[in-house]
């Protein structure tokens, strides 16, 4: 699919459609006081397909309103927001949220979770039951696809929710804080899921608000720093794949890390 | 296991009975029959009335004893219970989910809130004399307005919960009311219907003892009336049991129902 955005129908250039692209985006939210606060501010952005991006910056400046423009929950004040070149006018299942807070259906099974999205949208029920287990053994969980939501671990759930967005195979992946309060070890498990998931669709981009650095060097293919609603860095991670340990703590990633810091600090 | 954590339970049950029974016989021991009898005596009178009880034909030109009459009152509170149910159910629904209900709804519904149950009881009277639908009137009344209240919040929680997450896999708004808002409100749901099923009976006897022809509130002032103190007790102590009975029965549903809950 190749479209032409209106900075490139300037230049005369076609190209392929971004999987996310914002222009001039402003978000203005009005206080009770009546003041009018501008959380997100001028913000042009541009994510190809099969990008993974991690969006890092201080509470309240605007990075979650960001992803619910994108998600469409919350219309921009000004500006575009396209996702694989149709413009963002409401939720739809071309983009996935994993929210931070628990959302799984608390009255399905785990295999049930999954499914639902499939079913919600007719998709037929051998290819539902296929998709089910092929996400029920990446995450793991196989032996778990008849239990009650209640009945698994926070990280269990976490693994769930991601692989029930990922099965309905959405274009982009929106992430809001999804691994907020996960133990060191489960985490990593959890960074292993995610990242096989996204390396097993080659063109799915995904973009991830977290507040850890660390998280950011091990996920990310560009990390975004935002503040005061503002877009500060769009840093490149040439860091290589699987990033182990060693690579997330040598003199490159400390590099990254410390020009993070700085941009956070200033 | 659950036999070692029902064990302390039904043991607590048995000695709150005696305690009570003992007090109540410490009062008996210094009062009249007629007003504190003692409980010989009330197991006497229940006995004697369980199947048929006389002094109905007296006061009611009725027939049947307490067992009848506590049937007929299990069976208009569950009626009653019933009928709230389904109407504050949908009716909590649509002000949750419908936008132009919840406008019309709204203020007639907080004020019809704020009316006191039994004040409508002379009206359930005027409208349908002193049928059974008179004396359900007040359960169905009263479930139909705290099932209403407690399905819209619920309602409430759920989309904020659920909705946005919906709608990122596709389910259309009619589906995510289906699939996903219902089956969310059902552990709330059981919960009020449980409360208004408690305060039913209640509700449900004191309509029979004011305007009933029949039921166990309608036999209780029978009793009353003939200063039979120990029958009129007898009967409170059977829609007791059946009360407890009942409240089990529809709590293990619920926990059946809910086993995935929480």
């Amino acid at each position: 699919m190749t479209v032409e955005t209106s900075a490139h129908q300037l230049a005369g250039v076609k190209t392929h459609a971004a999987a996310i692209e914002l222009e001039n985006v402003s978000k203005d939210f009005r206080l009770e006081s009546g003041e009018v606060v501008t959380s997100v501010d001028s913000v042009s952005l541009r994510i190809e397909p099969g990008e993974f991006i991690c969006v890092i910056g201080p509470s309240g400046h605007g990075k979650s309103t960001l992803l619910n423009m994108i998600a469409g929950f919350l219309p921009p004040t000004s500006g575009t927001v396209t996702v694989g070149g149709t413009p963002v006018t409401k939720p739809g299942p071309d983009r996935g949220v994993v929210f931070q807070r628990d959302t799984l259906f608390l009255w399905k099974t785990v295999a049930q979770n999954i499914e639902f999205g499939l079913k919600a949208r007719g998709i037929p029920k051998v290819e539902r039951k296929a998709v089910v287990a092929e996400m029920l053994k990446i995450i793991g969980l196989e032996k778990f696809a008849d239990a009650w939501p209640k009945q698994l671990s926070g990280g269990m759930r976490r693994r769930v929710a991601i692989a029930a967005v990922f099965a309905n195979k959405p274009e982009v992946l929106l992430m809001d804080e999804p691994f907020v309060g996960i133990d060191y070890l489960r985490l990593a498990q959890l960074h292993e899921v995610l990242l096989d998931l996204w390396q097993e669709a080659e063109k799915r981009a995904v973009f991830m608000v977290t507040h850890d650095v660390d998280e950011a060097l091990t996920l990310a293919d560009r990390i975004f720093v935002i503040k005061h609603g503002r877009l500060a860095l769009d840093l490149k991670v040439h860091l290589p794949r699987p990033r182990l340990t060693d690579d997330i703590t040598g003199p490159e990633a400390n590099a990254l890390r410390r020009q993070l810091l700085e941009e956070f600090s200033r | 296991m659950r036999v070692r954590t029902a064990v302390p339970t039904v043991a607590g049950g048995i000695a709150g009975v005696l305690v009570v029974a003992a007090i109540w016989s410490a009062i008996a021991s210094v009062n009249t029959a007629a007003r504190f009898p003692v409980i010989p005596a009330i197991v006497q009178a229940t006995i004697d009335n369980f199947d048929a009880a006389p002094i109905l034909a007296y006061t009611t030109f009725g027939t049947g004893g307490i067992w009848s009459n506590v049937l007929w009152t299990a069976q208009n509170v569950l009626l009653g219970v019933a009928t709230g149910l389904i109407v504050g159910f949908a009716t909590g629904l649509a002000l949750a989910r419908i936008h132009w209900f919840n406008r019309l709804g709204r203020l007639p519904i907080a004020i019809l809130g704020t009316v006191p149950v039994l004040a409508i009881l002379p009206f359930l009277t005027l409208w349908f004399g002193n049928s059974a639908l008179a004396t359900s009137g007040l359960v169905i009344f009263f479930t139909a307005l705290t099932v209403a209240s407690t399905v819209q919040s619920a309602a409430g929680a759920a989309e904020v919960k659920y909705s946005d997450y919906a709608a990122t896999l596709g389910v259309s708004k009619s589906r995510t009311t289906m699939s996903v808002i219902l089956p969310a409100l059902v552990p709330s749901t059981i919960g009020v219907v449980r409360a208004a099923t408690a305060f039913g009976w209640g509700f449900q006897c004191i309509a029979e003892v004011l305007g009933g022809s029949q039921g166990a509130g309608r036999l209780v002032r029978s009793f009353s009336d003939a200063t039979q103190t120990a029958g009129a007790i007898g009967v409170l102590i059977v829609v007791g049991i059946v009360a407890v009975v009942v409240d089990a029965l529809i709590g293990l549903a619920g926990r059946r129902i809910v086993r995935w809950n929480e």
